[in-house]
């Protein structure tokens, strides 16, 4: 699956939020999203998702156009975690994931499958009838990914879909940051075609095969990690001072900034 | 005990219950009746005076009972579903209010509108409530709603407003109404089952019974929706069109009970929110649990008003409130612990 945007532009009321964005996700990509607060990735990915309409420009799956998906298919060929996923009812953690196999009503037998599956991947099992409101917001975050992940899983056959992920690593540790970007980069291997924002800019180096880097509503820069992740593209980004060295394992930019004083 | 197996249970346990409290309520009252009697009656081979109180009057208060508590019962775990909050009610957000203050307008402007319409009295009724609650919900829809969340402050402060505007109508019509007409708006909003009769049964049936199959075919596209409108649409629920059926067969359900028994508050949030505890969130089981549950309740609160105090009639709305409003306040505490208001 392949997800392409042609010059975006999309308004709020008066304001600019994407301005003429060109984007790509090809198949078996994982592509990260930076930039600082504000500067459109949640806006893009609402976009791409179909949540919000461009006032000019097109957003295409697999080369039609994504307004021309019939509902249903698009809910079995991309699945979408939204950065506000408020829950105000007591389910329990496995009824929550199972949310995300409605879009397969007719697979009783292979949705309890995947939804193990995840569960076990995610390391949820244990906490299967505990009740969402009672987890920690890790623990929340951990199970709304599960539930968008068993929206495109396979098993044993190849993946093919699209995952997007709003700061899927926000509120959880170091340990399941890397247990989560581990697994999307196996999911990427398998098939999936894989969007994440991110804020920790050395963990999307490490894990990214492409950046997109964003700046008030436009693209800065696009690419591999190394042609992204210059001083000059994450000075006039971030506009704070930057050193960058090479990770002494994978070779990827890491990023020191220091305050300005 | 596998949970679908429990909730089975409960689900048919609720069931035999209002078997059998139906059938108490048809056996109690001024001449209390043996269950051969009633077999007799029900069967036809006994009629008489004895077989018109239970065919005419016990048996169609009964089956509206059923009727009303199961509407009222599966639109309040709707209207719960649709704004994500447990503490929505018909009542509460004014649709029962603008309903009533619809029925109220027929009950007191009657002779002028029911010529005017050339309809009889019990179509317009619930005409008229429907179109005062459906408006009501759109007004708490277009206040409260955005793309991303419902704010339940503007939700509960609509319903407000739009109660006080219903009482202020409903007082200016009992100020406009004679000595006969302010004795049946009062005690038609303090809701009964008194002037339950077959026609309003059958209209009640032909009314609620659909509504409520088609609200109960859109239980799994509203667990989606407790994800939020962006992550159900995600997931492949039309969900414009979902919100859309939802409130206007929920106005339906409320405008019909509202325009036969007056305004029976706390049925719609009470029984949802008991059942959540037994049969969890998920309306696939919860809203068939709620119309068994809120038909129970109805039956129940029926038999309390017309023994109770024998030989006057308690107004069955005064009874829902006063055991409602206690049990509500014990949900916004449970609420409070949970950190959720």
């Amino acid at each position: 699956m392949r997800l392409t945007a042609r010059n975006l532009d999309v308004k709020i009321g008066e304001s600019t939020i994407l301005d003429g964005v060109d984007f790509t996700l090809d198949e078996k990509k994982l592509v990260a999203l930076v930039g600082a607060n504000g500067s459109g990735k949640t806006s893009l990915i609402r976009t791409l998702s179909g949540e919000l309409i461009p006032c000019a420009g097109e957003v295409c799956l697999d080369d039609k156009e994504l307004s021309q998906w019939k509902q249903e298919d698009r809910a079995t060929t991309m699945a979408v975690l939204f950065q506000q996923t408020p829950v105000n009812f007591d389910i329990s953690v496995k009824q929550l994931v199972r949310l995300g196999r409605h879009p397969y009503p007719y697979q009783k037998q292979k949705n309890r499958e995947i939804i193990d599956d995840v569960m076990d991947c995610l390391g949820l099992t244990a906490m299967a009838q505990r009740s969402f409101l009672s987890l920690s917001g890790g623990e929340q975050q951990r199970v709304q990914i599960a539930r968008v992940l068993v929206q495109v899983w396979e098993i044993g056959s190849e993946m093919d879909g699209i995952l997007m992920l709003d700061e899927p690593l926000a509120a959880l540790d170091i340990v399941y940051q890397y247990q989560l970007l581990q697994l999307l980069q196996k999911l990427r291997s398998t098939g999936l075609s894989i969007l994440l924002s991110i804020h920790d800019l050395n963990l999307a180096s490490l894990f990214a095969d492409e950046m997109v880097l964003l700046d008030q509503g436009r693209v800065v820069a696009t690419g591999m990690p190394e042609s992204v992740f210059t001083a000059q593209n994450l000075q006039q980004t971030f506009k704070q001072p930057v050193e960058i060295i090479k990770h002494p394992g994978t070779g990827r930019p890491q990023m020191m900034f220091s305050a300005e004083y | 005990m596998p949970p679908s197996c429990k909730r089975s249970i409960v689900v048919v346990s609720l069931s035999l219950l209002l078997l059998c409290i139906s059938a108490w309520s048809l056996s109690a009252g001024a001449s209390f009746l043996g269950f051969g009697e009633l077999i007799d009656i029900l069967f036809g081979s006994q009629t008489g005076i004895t077989g018109t109180i239970v065919l005419e009057i016990r048996l169609p208060r009964i089956l509206l009972s059923v009727l009303v508590g199961a509407g009222l019962g599966v639109s309040g775990a709707v209207i719960q579903g649709l704004f994500r909050n447990p503490l929505a009610d018909p009542g509460l957000i004014g649709v029962s209010g603008g309903a009533a203050l619809g029925a109220a307008c027929v009950l007191v402007l009657g002779q002028e509108l029911l010529a005017f319409f050339c309809l009889p009295v019990n179509l317009l009724l619930p005409i008229a409530a429907f179109a005062g609650g459906l408006l009501a919900t759109l007004l708490v829809l277009a206040f409260s709603w955005s793309a991303m969340t419902v704010s339940v402050v503007a939700m509960l402060l609509v319903g407000l407003a739009i109660n006080t505007m219903a009482t202020g109508g409903i007082g200016l019509l009992t100020a406009l109404s004679d000595q006969d007409g302010l004795r049946n708006l009062t005690f038609w909003l303090l809701g009964s089952m008194a002037s339950a009769d077959t026609d309003k049964v059958l209209i009640a049936s032909a009314v609620i019974v659909p509504a409520l199959y088609l609200l109960l075919r859109d239980a799994s596209n509203l667990d989606c929706l407790l994800l939020g409108e962006s992550s159900a649409r995600t997931l492949g629920v039309p969900v414009s069109g979902l919100k859309f059926r939802l409130v206007l067969l929920s106005a339906l359900v409320v405008g019909c009970a509202v325009a036969f028994t007056g305004i029976i508050g706390f049925v719609g949030l009470i029984v949802p929110n008991l059942l959540r505890f037994v049969v969890g969130p998920l309306h696939r089981w919860l809203l068939p649990a709620s119309a068994v549950f809120g038909a129970l309740i109805l039956v129940t609160a029926d038999l309390l008003a017309r023994t109770l105090w024998f030989p006057r009639e308690l107004p069955i709305g005064v009874l829902t409130s006063l055991i409602g409003a206690p049990v509500f306040i014990f949900l916004i505490a449970l609420q409070r612990k949970k950190g959720l208001l």
